[in-house]
């Protein structure tokens, strides 16, 4: 080939390419999304969608209930409860015996079209009220999974992994209207905090798809009827086969292959979730109440670590974080531009409590049953716990204002606080740390060295210092401090592995008779095997009080009684560490309740 | 490419020089002066190892060996001091880099968020890593020397099993063998019962052991070379003519074909430490390698890289330590194998060629004159 | 050949039952699956730890747990993951695309550049330029990789993103960045000192006005090769490779590449008019990848003359690089949208997760955000394996290039284009085979850490998850399937070896 005639193909092909390029080149099309997109990130990942079990608890579960289920009640930023009657409404109809009536508005509906009704107001009660439980207690804890879900139990044993203070108390069966339109409960004995309970009746399972799935009634309205007739009439194989639908059905990580476990009732549903990394949801179709979806598609991100929060957030990966606050992340966080930061108390409070019936240093049994020996062994410990420290290097950073806690039940700044402190003499008598008085309550008590194995987030850097902290200190009186620093610490509560755990206790509700269920024996969050039949009586005095004026005084017994048996101790209020990118939302107002930043989701705007 | 062409060197021009350069160096000298001669002309090496004995001097100074106290002043690196100045560092630049005056201070490389000192944990968190660093180098080493010299001498069976382990060896990645050896040592304690004392043991002597475990797992590529190595080694004349003047195998394996082989060892085994230190800090980063109540470089910025952002005292300088260790041993191990190679050679500067190009002609013309 | 094959196999298969056994043990005794209930003191403890035994047959010898594990594991079944009861496959369905994407990723990019730059060191041995080099490898050789990545996240991907946001441009490092392109270029290029000094100033001011343009005039706002680039960056390729591989002297082997270069040109419209109406993914791609190198070796073979083979070569080198050239190009149209779509943000480079939530998007979008992803990891990746390539490269060419023939070579008076390229690279690439295995491994072993920073569900965040859960199920799992990868590529890096080098006995 001539040089000439390679020279002239090759312009030859170069003119015919360029002459190409004058005609157009296809349209680009890219089929991105256009809707409109919101992301926030949280610190655990989802795990669960039904958040009333006991392996389901989390709070983080219980922000995608919230806004997949809608409810007769939520709080406003003032921590004021308010109703919600696009969805229903709810009315005392006699005070003694104590009737509340439920009445479903038209507009409540899940997502696939099916009304919601009283079918699933007596799921709820039916599984949150352990009235139907007929598994003996020291059976349980051979139905557990290792991964603390609940094992298939056999027929006719039925067990419902939930208990709910104050709904155990009815325990007739309700009056159902024809319509399934209205339910009305009976309290067995008057209920303080009734109203701020409905809460729970909201965020219960969808009863048809229970139904669906536990007893394979395909039709909605006869998957309700089954239900309901198995609450009715006790059919314990069929209520068997419904707690093991409720207790395991809706534990999932990533997108279940079900759809029929992502109905919900509330403004939007789940379209997808990765395992461990993200669930997105979208605007539910069916929704007609009142808090609307503000966003096409909105999703929540899970990440441990608090610095990649803030790094996704000045990347505008995310625009709204919840990270774990440190003093290093909330100046990173501050540093960033177009950003508002919250940093209010939350209504989380961190505390240390003791375990009593373990066979550790703390229980009475390792002494033989010698209860004031046990209780020595439980102040000195509580004693050298360097609770003005842990508040001013960890806390003090994050929240100027921030104090220490001295009352178990009153959020400080609450009108009972005050009184609480002054009269249960935490603050005198474990105000400081006292080394020497550790030292001679021990040496009292006889006990040389005691082992105390301190169970604590492995992962939460905050609890890691905490840890250091105490350990420190605890050691100059002679214990010996286990790390019991584990991932799976949730889990690992009431297992009896520890003598002390370091964790905080999120309130979901203003409740007075909240915190019950941590003292009474049985209580679905004593995880300390703690026992004492005069606050159990004090407790029941409080709640079935529909008087606030007397639940101060009885309070202020119950804290004693407490800080006198060396229960444990409060640490203080956690800092809350919210922030949003004011560029791309408004209207981000995070309260002290779960479900914290969440609560107003319906007023935010998309800018 | 035609740039190479130009300036490629010529051989033929060179030749002549290069090789009196050479000859001349080496005049009179042993094999092993020759090397160390080699070793300390190279700059790198040098300046690796001037630092590399600086850093790990200052750190065992500061915080003591042993029974002996060092100089610092907080000797327990997990103590926790007040808060000064929100525990930025102390230390200050003199005032010809601009700073206000050189001052050390009482944290100089600042505090962490409880208070525990810096300069002792980062101190500490070397000292660790150098430990981790030489205890791998010697069980590697004495492992890895043995086995390869007895398969590569002996051959047979021997040899046959030493090539499938080592087979076995790298067909995984180091850090997950090391995940599950670091997790082994953490558990045997309490798996199997031990009394208190023992557990207690391993927890404050976890880097010795994790050394010694580690160097167990990395020893098959410094066998591979030696056996490589006596394989070649064995058929040579000198091996042949000591075993014929009735040397036991012993003494031909220690001191007639080891000597020859020491080359390859020592610049091997370098390259593996060097490994070594970014393997130690990658572990305490996983959370499978040293952890509380030991202090370890990748073990403090696991801990603090959430302040990189805010306080970035506290990433930076274990940081700069495992980059700083690193690199010099890096560089000693690049000398090592410069100073033992025979293959490759310096080229000489022109200066250098010139001189001895006289120096040449010089030595003709005197023998002319002779 | 075939018994050669054979032999290895069964070695290999030998090595990794052997391995099962080694690993099975020492995990079983290195995970405590009774941990959490050892330390119990709940009245039930011996319930539950007699439950969780017979669960796991913890009261039976090693052997027995094993031989449960390997009949399951040859049966194809991997396990369950007891804690969380997921099957290991479901696991691991998701991990393993994650994973190789990213390790292929750096391995191609950090054995390229490692290669290069070794070879370019080694030629220009004890220069400035080869102190640098060595000097730069060894920093990146002991960098820790989870310390680079925290300064990745912050400087690359947010700095990044923050000029993107704003460009506003920085004309000092514009400046230096030129600069040390410049003397790079010189030290690369060498020649004596005058030739080094244009060098110098034309790399500057290339690398310079390169930059500038593509800083000031927007393209980063709309990046695209287009037809012209094309053309240039083709025609250019197609030169490049004819010097390197043939010798512009070489008119056929020239001209088949060039032609090349023109069909790619040609089919540049074509294509986007493909890619339009048909919706892509990746079984198309490399269909017509595989395509396009056969159009290469077509047109070197039609070419023909004497050396056939050098012409096919060229032609299918240029067929890749100009596919690869068409496919960035592709890929590049759709970033304006994507850069604008309302899940980025204007932010293009993600610190964590390996993808966008609900991006939505075609095949273009999805491996524009892929690539966004995987940026930051596959850095930290390629900057510590790229070290040791370039180290290994650096030490085999400079061993080639001492050796007699080479000296031979040189003396026959060959140019030293034909010395280095035919006799000397050739050599000194074999040995690369060997190492390119264990480099696998390495790398393997570095996204253990890379995932488990940047957020990534892998494989190898799965194994330490497991590992701190107890879980030996999908441990060994992950254990098998490096070790079947890790044994693929060294049998097939002896096989290249023994194709590449004739003294090697494929029989042995």
């Amino acid at each position: 080939m001539g040089k000439k005639r390679i020279i002239s193909v090759v312009a030859a092909l170069t003119a015919g390419a360029l002459g190409m390029s004058a005609c157009a080149a296809p349209e680009v099309q890219s089929n991105l999304n256009e809707e409109t997109t919101l992301v926030a990130m949280y610190n655990e990942y989802m795990y669960s969608m039904n958040s009333l079990t006991s392996y389901g608890n989390n709070m983080t579960n219980v922000n995608l209930v919230y806004l997949t289920r809608d409810n007769f009640v939520y709080y406003d930023e003032d921590l004021n409860l308010q109703a919600n009657p696009s969805y229903g409404t709810y009315e005392k109809v006699s005070d003694n015996p104590l009737k509340v009536k439920l009445t479903y508005a038209d507009t409540a509906k899940w997502s696939d079209g099916t009304p919601v009704d009283a079918a699933d107001a007596v799921l709820a009660w039916g599984s949150q009220s352990g009235v139907f439980n007929n598994v003996p207690s020291e059976q349980l804890a051979d139905m557990y999974n290792d991964d603390y879900t609940m094992k298939e139990t056999a027929d006719g044993q039925v067990y419902f992994d939930t208990q709910i203070y104050g709904i155990d108390w009815i325990t007739e069966f309700p009056e159902v209207s024809a319509d399934l339109k209205s339910v009305t409960f009976t309290y067995s004995k008057p209920f303080a905090d009734w109203e701020a309970y409905m809460l729970y009746f909201g965020m219960g399972l969808p009863a048809h798809i229970v139904g669906k799935r536990a007893l394979g009634v395909e039709d909605a309205t006869a998957a309700k009827a089954a239900v309901i007739a198995a609450f009715q009439n006790k059919d314990n194989s069929a209520l068997s086969k419904i707690a093991n639908s409720y207790n395991s059905d809706w534990n999932f990580t990533s997108t279940p292959s079900d759809p029929d476990l992502l109905v919900g009732s509330g403004a939007f549903v789940i379209t997808e979730i990765k395992a461990k990394e993200y669930a997105t949801m979208k605007p539910n179709e069916k929704y007609e109440g009142d808090h609307k979806a503000p966003v096409d598609v909105f999703t929540l991100r899970y990440n441990e670590d608090p610095m990649a929060h803030v790094q996704a957030l000045e990347n505008k990966e995310v625009q709204i974080i919840y990270p774990m606050p440190t003093a290093d992340v909330l100046s990173a966080v501050q540093k960033l531009s177009d950003v508002e930061v919250f940093t209010d108390p939350e209504g989380t409070f961190e505390h240390v409590d003791l375990t009593f019936d373990n066979g550790g240093p703390f229980d009475p049994a390792t002494y033989g049953g010698d209860a004031a020996k046990a209780l020595k062994v439980r102040q000195a410990f509580l004693k050298t716990i360097p609770r003005q420290t842990i508040v001013d290097s960890i806390i003090e950073p994050l929240n100027p204002d921030a104090t220490v806690r001295n009352s178990y039940n009153i959020v400080p700044g609450a009108p009972m606080y005050d009184s609480a402190v002054a009269s249960n003499g935490m603050a005198e008598q474990y105000g400081e740390v006292d080394i020497e008085a550790a030292k001679s309550l021990l040496a009292e008590a006889g006990v040389k060295t005691a082992t105390v194995r301190v169970l604590y987030s492995a992962t939460n850097p905050r609890r890691q210092q905490e840890f250091k902290l105490i350990k420190e200190s605890a050691e100059k009186a002679g214990f010996e401090i286990i790390d019991g620093g584990d991932e799976g610490w949730g889990g690992a509560l009431g297992g009896g592995t520890y003598d002390a755990s370091i964790y905080g206790w999120a309130s979901t509700t203003t409740g007075i008779t909240e915190t019950a269920s941590y003292y009474v024996e049985g209580g679905m969050n004593n995880y300390s095997g703690y026992k004492n039949s005069t606050i159990e009586q004090l407790e029941d005095q409080i709640g079935t009080s529909l008087d606030p004026a007397e639940w101060e005084s009885l309070n202020n017994q119950i804290e004693k009684l407490l800080v006198d048996d060396a229960y444990g101790l409060t640490l203080y209020q956690f800092p809350g560490l919210t922030a949003y990118d004011t560029s791309a939302v408004s209207g981000v107002n995070p309260i002290a309740l779960s479900p914290t930043f969440l609560w107003n989701f319906w007023q935010w705007e998309i800018l | 490419m035609t740039a190479a062409q130009n300036s490629s060197p010529r051989p033929d021009d060179l030749s002549r020089g290069d090789n009196a350069i050479e000859a001349k160096e080496v005049e009179g000298l042993s094999q092993g002066q020759i090397v160390l001669r080699r070793f300390l002309r190279h700059k790198g090496a040098m300046s690796g190892l001037a630092v590399l004995l600086f850093v790990a001097g200052f750190a065992c100074s500061a915080m003591g060996i042993g029974p002996i106290p060092g100089w610092w002043r907080f000797q327990d690196p997990n103590a926790t001091h007040p808060m000064q100045n929100n525990g930025q560092p102390t230390l200050t630049l003199p005032e010809w880099l601009g700073g206000p005056g050189f001052t050390w201070g009482d944290h100089p490389f600042g505090q962490d968020n409880i208070g525990c000192d810096n300069f002792a944990q980062v101190m500490a968190g070397v000292k660790t890593s150098l430990l981790v660093m030489v205890v791998l180098g010697c069980t590697a080493l004495i492992v890895g020397v043995t086995i390869g010299a007895l398969a590569g001498y002996f051959r047979g069976w021997l040899d046959l099993c030493l090539m499938r382990v080592t087979d076995l060896f790298i067909v995984l990645p180091v850090i997950v063998v090391g995940s599950v050896l670091g997790k082994l040592l953490s558990q045997m304690g309490t798996k199997f019962d031990w009394p208190q004392d023992v557990v207690t043991a391993i927890k404050y002597n976890m880097p010795l052991i994790l050394g010694i475990a580690l160097g167990l797992i990395l020893w098959p590529p410094m066998a591979r070379l030696v056996r490589g190595e006596f394989l070649t080694l064995r058929e040579r004349e000198f091996v042949d003519s000591a075993r014929v003047a009735g040397a036991s195998h012993l003494r031909i394996i220690a001191k007639h074909i080891l000597p020859n082989a020491v080359g390859v060892i020592i610049v091997n085994i370098t390259l593996l430490m060097s490994e070594a230190v970014v393997l130690e800090t990658a572990l305490s980063f996983l959370g499978f390698g040293i952890s509380y109540p030991n202090v370890s470089l990748g073990n403090l910025i696991s801990t603090n890289q959430g302040a990189f952002a805010t306080r970035p005292w506290l990433f930076w300088w274990p940081g700069l330590f495992i980059i700083l260790i690193a690199l010099c041993v890096n560089f000693i191990g690049d000398g090592l194998r410069d100073a033992f190679d025979p293959r490759t050679k310096r080229i000489p500067s022109v200066r250098e060629m010139k001189k001895a190009k006289k120096a040449e002609i010089a030595a003709i013309s005197q023998g002319e004159v002779a | 050949m075939l018994r050669f094959l054979a032999r290895r196999f069964a070695l290999a298969l030998g090595t990794l039952f052997v391995l099962s056994v080694l690993v099975h043990l020492m995990v079983d005794t290195a995970l405590d699956p009774l941990e959490d209930l050892r330390l119990s003191t709940s009245p039930n403890k011996a319930t539950l730890i007699a439950n969780r035994v017979a669960m796991l047959k913890l009261d039976q010898p090693w052997i027995v747990r094993y031989w449960d594990w390997f009949t399951q594991f040859i049966q194809g079944n991997p396990g369950i993951a007891w804690k969380s009861q997921q099957k290991v496959t479901d696991l691991m369905s998701g991990a393993i695309q994650t994973s190789v994407s990213l390790i292929l990723m750096a391995t191609v990019i950090a054995l390229i550049l490692g290669v290069l730059v070794g070879i370019v060191s080694a030629l220009r041995q004890y220069t400035a330029l080869d102190y640098s080099i060595t000097f730069v490898s060894f920093v990146l050789y002991s960098l820790p990789i989870f310390w680079v990545a925290v300064l990745l996240k912050q400087f690359l991907a947010i700095g990044l993103n923050d000029y993107l946001a704003d460009p506003e441009v920085n004309w000092v490092l514009v400046g230096v960045l030129s600069a040390i392109s410049g003397l790079f270029w010189a030290g690369a290029l060498g020649g004596d000192r005058n030739r080094k000094l244009l060098i110098l100033g034309l790399a500057t001011l290339v690398s310079f006005g390169t930059l500038a343009l593509i800083l000031t005039s927007g393209w980063l706002d709309k990046p695209s090769i287009g037809i012209v680039g094309i053309i240039v960056l083709g025609a250019a390729s197609a030169v490049t490779v004819t010097l390197v591989f043939a010798g512009l002297a070489n008119k056929r082997a020239l001209y088949s590449a060039l032609a090349t270069a023109g069909l790619g040109v040609v089919l540049y419209y074509p294509l986007l008019y493909l890619f339009a109406f048909i919706p892509m993914n990746w079984g198309w791609i490399l269909g017509l990848f595989v395509v396009a190198i056969g159009c290469g070796l077509g047109i070197g073979w039609l070419f023909g003359g004497s050396d056939r083979g050098v012409s096919m070569r060229g032609g299918a080198i240029v067929a890749i690089f100009v596919s690869v050239l068409i496919f960035v190009d592709r890929v590049m149209q759709v970033y304006p949208a994507y850069y604008n779509s309302n899940t980025i943000h204007q932010r293009p480079i993600a610190t964590i997760g390996v993808e966008t939530p609900n991006l939505g998007g075609d095949f273009w979008v999805q491996q524009l955000d892929r690539f966004t992803h995987v940026l930051l990891p596959t850095i930290a990746l390629v900057l510590i394996s790229f070290a040791s390539y370039t180290r290994y490269q650096r030490g085999s060419m400079l061993e080639v290039l001492s050796q007699d023939y080479i000296r031979t070579a040189r003396a026959k008076g060959l140019p030293e284009r034909v010395v280095i390229v035919r006799h000397a690279l050739r050599n000194a690439l074999m040995p690369l085979a060997a190492i390119i295995p264990v480099d696998l491994v390495t790398l393997i072993g570095g996204a253990v850490i890379t995932e488990t920073i940047f957020g990534w569900s892998g494989m190898g965040k799965l194994f330490i998850d497991s590992l701190k859960n107890a879980e030996i199920s999908p441990v060994m799992a992950y254990v098998m399937l490096t070790g079947t990868v890790a044994m693929l590529a060294a049998l097939a890096a002896d096989f290249l070896y023994a194709l590449l080098d004739p003294r090697i006995k494929v029989a042995a």
